[in-house]
């Protein structure tokens, strides 16, 4: 443990009074005592300096009177304005002995030097101490006061930790004993420990919070997604909030993460190692919600105030959750402040939040919060008209409610209302009836969930968390006379349940349940190329076919999914195996397109899972996983481990079988087929975490997938009825990512991130491999962020990724029927848009005004102004190719009061 | 108070939207399609625009270069009988690119419709093969139309100009109860080509026509200073605008609609205000204006309008403008 001492060191005892230097010159007066310092007194340490590990040492001009008061002091040499004003204000206490000449107490002035340093404080043992510790939050590793250490098998002995996490107990017998940590908010952990005779046993006990903390949202990339830590980076809250480019929203840090592609502009899709955005699942407290970020991305759609934790895994997660091809985002929101009413209002150009949060009781906590955006009414007044016709503005507002109950001890209900709303609306009038142009599009949804969660005395834990969810979308449009419309809405009821318990000292086990329906009624208008899907041939702006359709269906879909994990130490390995059985049931109406004389009739099916291990090509990249078809009978199974090879050094791998089940979109018997059913994928990947210094760390991972039963296209000139979408088509995906972090260390922290990827499909098993549309074969980001002092900070944003693939136009024919042009395409995805590179840049201010704390900032993106290629664009003879270009300079200016 | 806190709320407004520094995003896509900068076929006509399986169409051409109407172009025309799969993202399939000629070169071309054009292209799907599913029929446009790609390949000075034109097919409802399906077969009126009636320079003015359907002989060119901006007005014949009926997919009912018709502009230089403009099927008016500025440097100027209704049906015109100085 560390505790910071300022220690003063009377470095130099010169007399340098005028008087004295003169009297000295002329052979005259002698100092015959120097001055002593008889009373010192400590400065007051800048608490972010402390916090930030920053020394300094101010050197002083002090003047001493005859009688040994300080009279007036001066920095000679200073450290900074807050250690300067700190020892200044300490020198000035401080008392002498007078110093003498001729034997006679006089006035001098003396320099001074005065250190702030911090070093760690040294708890000597007492001879009668044999049993001692401290106790540190897992993850924060911060030491928790109060916690109570109970010696089970000793009549109950107790001692509870200090200040600093500290306990010790005297003169306990030799032998082993039953231990046990207990505080309102931790986990309760019992665990045995040996005394040996003569022997003094100090241990260090991390234990794990329970939710209703509050230290803020922590950031946990993890790849593979291991418990036991292994390969983890975290991401401190004010770490996160100064990142440029985020506008202080701690979530938007994702997008900065190693593994995650930088999706399209205007999309605020979540890329994850090469898996589409709809295959990345976004959970929080175990529900799940349908999207981490608003519309355009501008800003994540939960109050990053409400959230604890978000856990980033690229693939490779373990049993728990489900439902997903690609990545898996976990948010677990944190506790409400204990006493008083908490709370921020903040504004900038984007939009506008406030939270307020409060304890009604000192049982009963409830928060509430809000956001609402206006840039889409802001823009146009500082752009020309046309840019909204390549950029529209999204409208976004989202708002939040919770309370926490606490029922007993280790014992709390928590009710959580989550909802968000997106709107997009562009018309472009014209005198050319086929060139009319509209688009409306709405979005939202809404989430209530109650989540209990009881530690029980033994140690296990239960959580339980039902939850009801209404998603609803629109999506009106039209070009021309055609009319392209899709309403979707569905009702999500979700039950997740848990138990986890030590069963031995090296085995953890837990089972749970996941389950979750969805009632989705859907209706479409239009042609069956728009909206495009993954794997379309098109361009930028083409107009749809001018043919159109009409279905309306309704989807729903029960997945009922029992689970078990078990984490098992075995000296520096960890394991923790997991399996998951995910049976789907999908009832649906109708099976045949409506119409005519034909009745709507209904269907159903029901899906168990296969295991598609077995289906693993024999190419020499997978050739090493072949072995692990000997687990092709398991449903899903899941398997992680690390090793830790020294201190610094640790070695992960993880893997597993991974189902989604079919988008009800593509269900429709007109615009897709009401037969697919569950997409499959298999992960695998392995990396090494090294610590090069206890702040700097370096982890390189690499991964493999391969993804089986997509849905694509039905690229027959003639499909069957109910049949213009099939499910062969095949996904792989390979790569590796690097992260080199500096921790926060002397005011500075920052991270660089490189990932190489490729991501690549087969529509069809008679078809070619083709690049995935969001491959992103490479993404470079370095982030930087520097304490200026006196509350200032600046940080920096580098990025560069390679551009999506396109499929370029060789040709073109008129199309005099439209007096269009019509493009021939190439290739599929043959090129890309052209590399992204953009530096941004963010400076803030905070300060504090009485009990109000303010934070004021500038995020300024694309400070040098790039013209970055978004997409590509044809002219209307498709001989041209140009690029719609983002955003040129963007600064956002915005303020936040806390209090 | 009040206004010093409006100003104050104006001074952070104005300070707000000040912070952002946005120059536009568009990109300069060259030359507008209303240019005709070389060889170029700018309508296809089929007469008649609609027709049932097996029947005779004639189809003709309005080709064009920077020198004017080109009289008798030498076209090779073709019949494309390839399906369009749903999943392209044209109207004509990639497999039309590469059929053989049927006929050609030659500036028109007479076609017989196949047989069998509605299960091609229509509504109307082949018997199922034993123990196959039954294929999907192709869908409607919004007007309940369907169409038979045509193909023609121009041989100009300046190479092959690929175009494709749509005939329609008049084919019989599909997959609709029996008595809308016999409504249709006894009320649905095939399609007929609008008609071009005049083309009027500077209408509430001089009203000087440059074009008129009824006169065999083009009127004299209009003259127009360099530079100089004039309104220019399409009128077309009020039978045009013909009403149909149309088998709506969403209230699977039949609706009477009205065609909308639009009229696209091309000219050797100058500049339209818009490349096409026209009414929709809820307008009555039977003209259309567009502006359209003189180049700076002074000569002939050869305009055309291709006139088009929602069904396929399409007229054609062409004028002469002096450019002075």
């Amino acid at each position: 443990m560390l505790r910071a001492l300022a220690l003063a060191a009377l470095t130099v005892v010169v007399c340098a009074a005028p008087n004295i230097a003169r009297a000295q010159g002329e052979s005259g007066p002698t100092v015959t005592k120097a001055p002593k310092l008889v009373k010192f007194v400590s400065a007051v340490y800048p608490k972010d300096k402390h916090d930030a590990h920053i020394t300094g040492s101010v050197l002083l001009s002090i003047e001493i009177g005859a009688d040994g008061q300080v009279g007036e002091v001066e920095v000679v040499k200073g450290a900074g304005a807050d250690f300067d004003t700190a020892a200044v204000a300490a020198a000035k206490q401080f008392v002498f002995e007078p110093a003498e000449i001729d034997n006679q107490p006089a006035p001098v002035k003396i320099t001074y030097r005065y250190d702030f340093t911090i070093v760690e404080q040294i708890v000597k043992a007492g001879p009668q101490i044999n049993f001692d510790g401290v106790v540190v939050e897992r993850l924060s590793k911060k030491v928790i006061p109060r916690v109570s250490v109970k010696i089970s098998d000793l009549d109950g002995a107790v001692a509870t930790t200090d200040a600093e996490g500290r306990f010790a107990f005297t003169d306990v017998p030799p032998g082993k004993h039953k231990v046990e940590l207990s505080h309102p908010k931790l986990i309760t952990v019992i665990t045995d420990e040996t005394i040996a005779v003569g022997k003094r046993r100090t241990v260090k006990y991390m234990v794990e919070e329970k939710d209703d903390d509050d230290e803020g949202v922590t950031i946990v990339i993890r790849a593979p997604r291991i418990k036991k830590e292994a390969v983890e980076t975290r991401i401190r809250t004010e770490e996160a909030r100064r990142v440029p480019g985020t506008q202080g929203d701690t979530l938007k840090v994702v997008q900065n993460l190693p593994g995650v592609a930088r999706s399209s502009f205007g999309s605020g899709e979540l890329i994850v190692w090469g898996a589409a955005p709809n295959e990345t699942k976004v959970n929080v407290d175990g529900v799940e919600i349908p999207a981490l970020y608003h519309v355009g991305g501008f800003r994540s759609t939960i109050n990053s105030d409400l959230v604890r934790s978000i856990d980033l895994s690229p693939g490779s997660y373990g049993a728990e959750y489900g439902r997903g091809l690609g990545g898996l985002v976990r948010i677990d929101l944190g506790s409400l402040p204990k006493e008083g009413i908490h709370g921020y209002v903040a504004a900038d150009v984007l939009d506008t939040s406030a939270l307020v949060s409060m304890a009604l009781t000192p049982r009963l906590r409830l928060a509430i919060a809000g956001r609402f955006s206006y840039l889409d009414r802001e823009l146009p007044l500082v752009t020309s008209e046309d840019v909204s016709d390549f950029v529209p503005i999204p409208r976004y507002d989202d708002y939040q409610a919770r309370a926490t109950l606490a029922l007993r001890q280790d014992e709390e209900l928590a009710i959580t209302f989550l909802a968000s709303d997106d709107h997009l609306r562009r018309a472009i009038p014209s005198d050319d009836p086929n060139q009319v142009r509209s688009e409306n599009t709405d979005t939202s949804w809404k989430r209530l969930f109650i989540r209990y969660t009881r530690l029980l005395p033994d140690g296990a834990s239960v959580v339980v968390t039902p939850s009801i969810g209404y998603d609803s979308s629109a999506d009106t449009e039209l070009f021309g006379s055609t009319p392209v419309d899709l309403k979707s809405s569905a009702w999500q009821y979700g039950l997740r349940g848990s138990y986890r318990r030590k069963v031995a000292a090296s085995t953890t086990l837990s089972f749970g349940v996941d389950m979750q329906a969805r009632a989705t009624t859907l209706d479409r208008v239009g042609s069956l190329t728009l909206p495009p899907r993954e794997g379309d041939i098109t361009v930028f702006g083409l107009p749809p076919r001018n043919d159109i359709a009409a279905d309306h269906w309704n989807v729903t879909t029960i997945d009922t999914a029992p689970y078990a994990n078990a984490e098992i130490t075995i000296g520096r390995l960890s394991l923790v195996p997991g399996l998951r059985f995910e049976p789907l049931l999908i009832e649906g109406s109708p099976s045949l397109p409506a119409g005519g004389t034909t009745p709507p009739r209904g269907y159903a099916s029901f899906s168990l899972p296969e295991n598609p291990v077995d289906q693993l090509p024999g190419d020499p990249v997978s050739r090493a996983v072949r072995a692990a078809r000997i687990f092709a009978w398991l449903p899903n199974p899941r398997l992680s481990a690390t090793f830790r090879a020294n201190k610094r050094l640790a070695i992960t791998a993880g893997g597993g079988v991974y189902a989604q089940p079919p988008d009800p979109q593509d269900m429709s018997p007109v615009f897709g087929n009401p037969n697919v059913t569950l997409s499959r994928a298999v992960h695998l990947s392995g990396g090494v975490g090294y610590k090069l210094r206890p702040t700097l760390s370096l982890e390189i991972v690499g991964f493999y997938k391969r993804m089986f039963d997509l849905v694509s296209r039905n690229e027959n000139p003639s499909p069957p009825v109910a049949d213009s979408l099939t499910q062969d088509e095949v996904g792989r995906a390979y790569g590796g990512q690097l992260l080199l972090r500096q921790e926060l260390l002397h005011g500075f922290f920052g991270w660089i991130t490189y990932s190489l990827t490729r991501s690549e499909r087969r529509d069809h098993p008679d078809t070619d491999w083709r690049l995935f549309d969001f491959d992103q074969t490479q993404a470079l980001g370095v982030v930087a962020s520097y304490q200026l002092g006196h509350g200032w900070d600046l940080g920096t944003r580098f990025r560069y990724t390679t551009g999506f693939p396109r499929t370029p136009v060789a040709g073109e024919y008129q199309d005099v029927a439209n007096a269009q042009f019509a493009p021939i395409f190439g290739a599929h995805n043959s090129i890309r848009i052209p590399a992204f590179y953009q530096l941004d840049a963010r400076i803030e201010r905070s300060f504090v005004y009485r009990r109000v704390k303010i934070n004021v900032f500038l995020d300024v993106q694309n400070v040098t102004d790039r013209q970055n290629p978004e997409e590509i664009i044809y002219s209307a003879d498709f001989t041209r190719r140009a690029y719609i270009t983002g955003f040129p300079t963007l600064a956002v200016v915005g303020a936040r009061l806390e209090f | 108070m009040k206004r010093s806190g409006s100003k104050t709320l104006a001074t952070a407004s104005l300070l707000i939207t000040a912070a952002f520094v946005v120059t536009g995003c568009k990109p300069d896509l060259g030359a507008p399609i209303s240019l005709v900068t070389g060889p170029r076929v700018l309508a296809i006509r089929g007469t008649p625009p609609e027709a049932g399986e097996s029947a005779s169409v004639l189809y003709d051409a309005l080709t064009v270069d920077i020198g004017g109407t080109v009289p008798a172009p030498a076209i090779n025309w073709a019949q494309c009988l390839v399906p369009n799969p749903p999943a392209n993202g044209n109207d004509v399939s990639s497999g039309c690119l590469q059929i053989p000629d049927d006929a050609g070169p030659a500036p028109t071309f007479t076609a017989t419709l196949p047989a069998n054009d509605c299960t091609l292209f229509g509504p109307e799907t082949p018997p199922p093969k034993k123990g196959q599913p039954p294929t999907r029929p192709a869908d409607a446009d919004t007007t309940g139309g369907y169409y038979q790609p045509i193909r023609a390949v121009w041989t100009s000075d300046a190479g092959d100009q690929l175009s494709f034109a749509l005939e329609r097919i008049l084919c019989p409802l599909a997959n609709a109860p029996t008595d809308d399906a016999g409504k249709y077969a006894t009320d649905y009126v095939p399609n007929d080509n609008p008609q071009l009636a005049d083309l009027v320079l500077d209408p509430a003015g001089t009203a000087t026509p440059l074009f008129t359907a009824s006169q065999s002989a083009p009127p004299s060119p209009g003259t127009v200073a360099a530079g100089q901006t004039v309104t220019l007005q399409v009128d077309w014949s009020p039978a045009s605008a013909e009403t149909f009926l149309v088998w709506d997919v969403v209230s699977l009912s039949l609706v009477m609609q009205q065609e909308s018709l639009r009229l696209s502009w091309f000219a050797t230089a100058g500049q339209f205000a818009h490349d096409a403009s026209g009414r929709g099927n809820t307008e009555t008016e039977t003209f259309t204006q567009n502006t359209w500025t003189a180049p700076e440097t002074p000569g002939p100027v050869y305009l055309w309008m291709v006139l088009r209704d929602n069904r396929g049906g399409i007229d054609f015109g062409a004028a002469e403008i002096d450019v002075t100085q």
